[in-house]
């Protein structure tokens, strides 16, 4: 139980810091050679 | 140009369309990358890059009185403005995601080049979707 509970306060501090934002795609529009 | 972006780790497939005058970059779960990069890549080959669709994740923050998307991979924070074809949309992602997750399909628009690089960066919001993952 000792060992149980610094890893069950890690991941409640890890789990909610946890974010997912990124892009996923980009569709990027060119112009042609300068 | 192509074969520079396919490089650029997190980059999942490149289409290139010269006659469209369009890049399509598909980005891997998990991607570092910020467009600026791919832009630099697009100007690096002689090209110049204009405004992009984008189809981005991030959380909805309200940030001096105004809405903006903060993308944790790049600790960006963009800020949010209504398409005006679209009007009431970004009231209503307020209204449901303020201070969570969303997905928006966005236009992110043209960059000033180099070196502007302290310009504030602007997605105008297409639609969203707050559940999606």
């Amino acid at each position: 139980m000792k060992a149980v509970t610094p890893l069950l306060s890690i991941l409640l501090w890890i789990i909610p810091g946890r974010a997912s934002g990124e892009f996923k795609e980009v569709r990027q529009t060119i112009f042609g050679m300068d | 140009m192509s074969v520079a972006l396919k490089k650029v780790e997190g980059v999942e497939s490149v289409q290139v369309s010269l006659n469209r005058g369009l890049a399509e970059v598909r980005l891997k779960p998990g991607n570092r990358i910020d467009p600026e990069g791919l832009r630099k890549i697009v100007r690096d080959a002689g090209f110049t890059p204009k405004g992009a669709e984008v189809s981005v994740r991030g959380k909805v923050i309200e940030q001096n009185g105004n809405y903006a998307l903060e993308v944790s991979s790049t600790g960006e924070v963009y800020a949010l403005v209504e398409d005006p074809q679209r009007r009431g949309t970004l009231a209503e992602l307020v209204k449901v995601a303020l201070g969570e997750e969303a997905t928006l399909e966005a236009y992110l628009a043209e960059s000033k080049p180099p070196p502007a690089e302290n310009s504030e960066r602007t997605l105008v919001l297409r639609t969203f979707s707050s559940s999606e993952k």
